[in-house]
């Protein structure tokens, strides 16, 4: 736990090297910040589907640091495990969107504040 | 190790074909002939748990170019997730054959969920241990929201979307981060770099473990990623539930005991994840058994003792060496049995209810003794009484947890947890036995599901006066795993 306390973080070195070149602490930072603002809209947003919207967010900010780090480290793991999140996310939406629909017939709406069956 | 050795995917690859299988038949076969899908599931389950037993694939080793790997572990978690999918087929037979369509669905996603949930057991590198996870979590996206018509089970089903998603997405940004610090996915690899003198423990490996350990956590229904449990239980269908409570739960569990295995190799990442563990199983067992007592819903209150019944794997887990391991498979193994066996009666109870009410299972005892000391049987097992199976498996993962100085109090903390859990549990008991019966329905249950268990009860009795056969089988598989083999 103290170590997370001690070393620099990813953003103060980040913040260190602006002026120069595109490094990968620059592509970290804006993959966390697609992933913050794709939790951010789990979080807030009402609609099921703009909440899926929003966990394609997460995912994407993912995949961009996979293949930030792939890059980083030239090898080509992370660009491969890129392909299967990429997959995976299609099959995941696929069912999303059938449960969304079907939640549109049972109760006619895809507000999740209406999801109120279940509580205690 | 760069073969692809086949041989050692028997049983992921007859898993697949089965589901498939029984996918086409379900074509073929006209409406009042789909109860042999039900046998042939059953069937499927013998025989995949047989397919564990086949003299190539018990000697273990790795396949597909080392990114699968069959050890002890392995074996033993398919047997189990072999069984629970057994039970599962047993009592769901009755509630699918009411369906009116979609019941060569159930079964094709049971079995597909099973052979996920055996890669679960098996992945040597992240991509595996993803793609592995998605499997079983997709099928069961839809497996809860199975009664489309239903409300219930249709809120059910998106909250376990959404949830499941977002943990989802917390673990691949955490496998991410360790790949930043490591340069590798493969598990192989990582276990040679971690002991290596010159491995440095960075930030993002800290931070990347903690992010998988928490989208594992949605599996396991562990703390921070609990909250779907209570809904998602209530609101999926009955067998689903059971089906959800032990094997998409132990798959979950599966996978953080192989990446504890992995990084807790190295010393130094152990110290960084005991106190994080140790932390997360405190909060997972007062919220799933204090969260236990005001329920009046019979699936709801299973589902908080599922998620306390997560904090005491969780422990065994923190402790992170061999005992730890072992008492966790121990518990693993005996939670199949004790959560199948409450889960059979509550199925049969609903069916002639037609409700989970707490209320119903009032004066059981009159109706249906037989059932009703079935059900006692688990639940005292489930809050660890003496002579039972889930004893002994507590025991071993206090102990374990006791074997280090800085976890003392967690062992404080699971203690005071029991005595919380034996008040729930004994609630019910007493309501069965005590009360006066409220509903006139007499439940009964077929044949084939007396004997299963029928059977439960004697392994949880065998289990509880002779731990010895299966710490026989859990102590060489934990012992396997390279973890230390004292207390740190």
């Amino acid at each position: 736990m103290d170590m997370l306390l001690s070393s620099p973080t990813l953003l103060a070195s980040a913040l260190a090297s602006i002026g120069g070149e595109i490094t990968t602490s620059h592509y970290i930072v804006l993959s966390a910040l697609i992933f913050g603002v794709g939790l951010f809209g789990v979080i807030t947003r009402k609609n099921a589907v703009v909440i899926l919207m929003s966990l394609e967010l997460m995912l994407n900010g993912a995949n961009l640091a996979f293949v930030a780090f792939s890059r980083h480290h030239g090898n080509l793991q992370g660009q491969v495990f890129v392909f299967f999140i990429i997959a995976v996310a299609a099959a995941e939406a696929a069912v999303a969107l059938a449960i969304i629909i079907a939640m549109n017939r049972v109760k006619g709406s895809v507000n999740l504040d209406d999801a109120t069956e279940l509580k205690g | 190790m760069d073969k692809l050795n086949l041989i050692l995917l028997v049983p992921e690859l007859l898993a697949v074909a089965a589901g498939i299988g029984v996918m086409l038949w379900d074509l073929w076969l006209p409406r009042e002939k789909k109860i042999a899908l039900s046998t042939a599931s059953m069937v499927a389950a013998v025989v995949l748990f047989l397919s564990t037993f086949i003299p190539a694939v018990a000697e273990g080793g790795h396949a597909m170019g080392g990114t699968f790997l069959v050890d002890g572990m392995a074996l033993l978690m398919k047997r189990a997730f072999a069984v629970t999918a057994l039970f599962v087929f047993l009592i769901s037979r009755e509630y699918v054959e009411d369906l009116e369509r979609g019941q060569g669905e159930f079964y094709t996603l049971c079995l597909l969920a099973l052979s996920g949930m055996f890669l679960c057991a098996s992945v040597n590198d992240f991509m595996s241990l993803f793609v592995a996870l998605e499997v079983v979590t997709v099928s069961f996206f839809v497996l809860v929201a199975f009664k489309r018509r239903s409300t219930k089970s249709v809120e059910a089903g998106l909250k376990l979307l959404v949830i499941g998603s977002v943990s989802a997405a917390l673990l691949l940004y955490g496998i991410a981060f360790v790949y930043g610090a490591t340069g590798t996915v493969f598990f192989d690899e990582l276990r040679a770099d971690v002991v290596a003198p010159d491995f440095i423990v960075s930030t993002e490996l800290v931070i990347g473990l903690f992010l998988i350990f928490l989208g594992l956590g949605f599996k396991t229904s562990a703390v921070p990623m609990h909250v779907w449990v209570p809904d998602v239980y209530e609101g999926a269908p009955t067998p689903v539930t059971a089906f959800m409570s032990v094997g998409s739960k132990l798959a979950g569990f599966v996978l953080m005991l192989r990446v504890l295995e992995v990084f807790g190799r190295s010393a130094a990442i152990a110290a960084e994840l005991t106190p994080f563990l140790a932390l997360i199983g405190a909060l997972t067992l007062f919220y799933g058994n204090l969260g236990a007592i005001p329920q009046t819903n019979i699936k709801r209150l299973m589902g908080y003792s599922s998620i306390g019944q997560c904090g005491y794997i969780l422990l065994g887990i923190a402790a992170a060496w061999t005992m730890g391991m072992s008492g966790a498979l121990f518990y693993m193994v005996s939670y199949v049995f004790t959560n199948m066996l409450v889960f059979g009666v509550i199925v049969y109870v609903a069916r002639a209810t037609k409700s989970h009410d707490l209320d119903d299972y009032s004066g059981l005892a009159r109706s249906n003794p037989m059932l009703c000391a079935a059900m006692t049987i688990g639940l005292l097992s489930l809050a660890g009484v003496p002579p039972l199976m889930g004893f002994v498996g507590k025991l071993l993962l206090l102990g374990s947890a006791f074997g280090s100085p800085e976890l003392h109090w967690l062992v404080y903390v699971g203690l005071i947890n029991v005595v919380i859990a034996m008040y729930y549990y004994l609630c019910v008991i007493k309501r069965m036995w005590i009360h006066d019966a409220r509903s006139p329905a007499k439940p009964v249950a077929p044949m084939r599901v007396k004997i299963a268990l029928g059977i439960s009860v004697l392994i949880l009795l065998a289990g509880g006066f002779a731990p010895q056969i299966l710490e026989g089988l859990t102590a060489p598989a934990a012992a396997e795993l390279g973890l230390p083999s004292r207390p740190r």
